[in-house]
């Protein structure tokens, strides 16, 4: 009587064990064989391309590969909420309730009366939006500005203002 | 009314060459009276360059509710005349044409027609106004859609613009007043005077036919290229019903209902994107619609939308490139220097 029930329930049993076992392990396999340059071109395509090293990695790309190998959503600033949302979804993960808030659209400007010409704020711009010769004012492209604020803290003069983009 | 105001001398138009003429048209400022803006002598200039050189009087007017141009041509029409003439001779044109929606005031004007133009009627269909479905009527040949009828060689400008060129040409009056149709009546207005103060209600307004025209804020005024002041009807809106008039009303055969009810929840699908642009904005949806909804403002809206985040997107891409090129430019720089430094070692090695 009991090896009528037991046979086919140990069978079927041993048969579901071992074929989730073929399918987690087939899973890693192809998500080690997956493209990961076209996952890390997607985060990066999502990201403001500010580059203003907020998150705490030197650009933005950096940071899209810290976030495949699984680094918080929520760091980057200028791109708020929005950006937090849409990589959480492109990633399918969960999302804790800290917020963030919306961004502001800044941009950089000289005070051109007070600077000296040092150029460590044209250093200091990823984005190559600063320009001006050694001993001359320097000034802020506005179209290419990006308001990262990477400029601020290396002005000996304390002569950059952020100003709103509108 | 005030004495228009004398900005420049009067001119003999008939005895100065073309440059004269088209300096005085710039320095006055005109622009299409018929709702664009377009600088004309931007679009005089675009259309010298072509070989064939044809002017085209707009004074077809299909938008509803609004019959300025008509009463302008009424009032006005001997003047109209002078400034295709006026214009006729900037560009030493071929051919004129004005095109008129009424059949007694193109009988009218054939009178007092010294100018050798072309007046013809159009029939007030609703798209008969664009200048492309016009100039199709009036010559039999189609203008493709990637190029302006100017780089063609045709002008086409509306009776309101040519009426400025005239007065400020031929008596040296700058662009003080024009004639409106303010909630269904024709009359003279001056420039820059607010919206609500015209039209002396507390209603919700727009500028231009309540079809297509844009809602006014508490300050607005009335600019050059406002032909009309409607009642704005945006506050009457029902509940879309899906019926599909708006689809089959839409000149251009765009999916109306789906961009709206896409407008409305703010979506954005790639089909609508490609659509959102197509719009003309000639407000025939909104006419056709049993609920009255704004259409055109949705859509008007969603495009705003879109162009924003793809702006947004654009500069997102260029801060990139640049960003790789600095790098690269680093990485290149700190090469050479380590390059360098290998190459005067080696010396250094050598000589010891």
């Amino acid at each position: 009587m009991i090896a009528q029930f037991a046979v086919p329930v140990i069978t079927l049993t041993s048969c579901g064990l071992v074929l989730s076992l073929l399918i987690v392990s087939f899973e890693t396999w192809v998500r080690d064989k997956l493209p990961k340059d076209d996952l890390i071109a997607a985060v990066n395509d999502l990201l403001p391309q500010t580059q203003c090293a907020q998150c705490g990695y030197p650009g933005c790309r950096p940071y899209a590969e810290s976030v495949i190998a699984g680094e918080n959503l929520g760091l980057c600033i200028p791109g708020g909420e929005q950006t937090r949302q849409a990589l959480a979804s492109l990633l399918d993960r969960e999302l804790d309730d800290q917020q963030l808030n919306e961004p502001t659209s800044l941009i950089a400007r000289i005070r051109e009366s007070e600077c000296i010409g040092c150029g460590l704020c044209f250093e200091a711009c990823p984005v190559d939006a600063i320009v001006g010769a050694p001993q001359f004012s320097h000034t802020v492209l506005q179209s290419h500005c990006t308001g990262c604020e990477l400029c601020i803290q290396p002005c000996p003069v304390d002569c950059i203002d952020l100003v709103s983009n509108k | 009314m005030n004495s228009p105001k004398q900005q420049f001398p009067p001119l003999d138009w008939r005895g100065k060459s073309p440059e004269v003429l088209l300096a005085r048209v710039r320095d006055a400022g005109i622009v299409g009276m018929g709702g664009a803006g377009f600088p004309t002598h931007l679009k005089l200039q675009a259309a010298l360059q072509s070989d064939h050189r044809t002017v085209v009087a707009n004074g077809v007017e299909t938008d509803p509710g609004v019959t300025a141009d008509r009463a302008l041509l009424k009032q006005k029409g001997s003047d109209v005349l002078e400034g295709i003439g006026i214009v006729a001779r900037i560009l030493n044109a071929s051919s004129s044409y004005l095109a008129v929606s009424n059949q007694s005031i193109a009988e009218r004007l054939r009178i007092c027609n010294d100018h050798d133009i072309a007046i013809s009627v159009i029939d007030n269909d609703y798209q008969n106004g664009e200048e492309r479905v016009l100039i199709e009527k009036i010559t039999g040949e189609p203008i493709s859609q990637d190029s302006y009828p100017a780089h063609n060689g045709i002008a086409v400008l509306n009776v309101a613009t040519l009426f400025a060129i005239c007065e400020c040409v031929r008596d040296g009056l700058a662009v003080t007043k024009r004639i409106a149709t303010v909630l269904g009546k024709d009359q003279w207005c001056e420039i820059d005077t607010p919206v609500h103060e015209l039209a002396n209600t507390s209603e919700k307004l727009r500028v231009g036919s309540f079809a297509n025209g844009r809602s006014v804020k508490d300050q607005d005024t009335l600019k050059p290229i406002h032909n009309a002041i409607s009642i704005n009807l945006s506050s009457q809106a029902l509940p879309c019903i899906r019926c599909g008039w708006c689809d089959s009303a839409c000149p251009k055969d765009l999916p109306v209902e789906r961009l709206l009810s896409e407008s409305m929840g703010s979506i954005s699908s790639p089909t609508a994107q490609t659509h959102l642009n197509e719009c003309n904005d000639c407000g025939a949806c909104v006419v056709s619609c049993p609920s009255r909804i704004p259409i055109i403002d949705y859509i008007r809206e969603s495009r705003d939308r879109q162009n924003e985040s793809g702006y947004i997107a654009q500069r997102a891409n260029e801060a990139r490139q640049r960003f790789e090129a600095k790098q690269q430019r680093i990485d290149s720089q700190n090469q050479r220097t380590m390059d360098e430094r290998e190459r005067r070692m080696q010396q250094e090695h050598k000589w010891q």
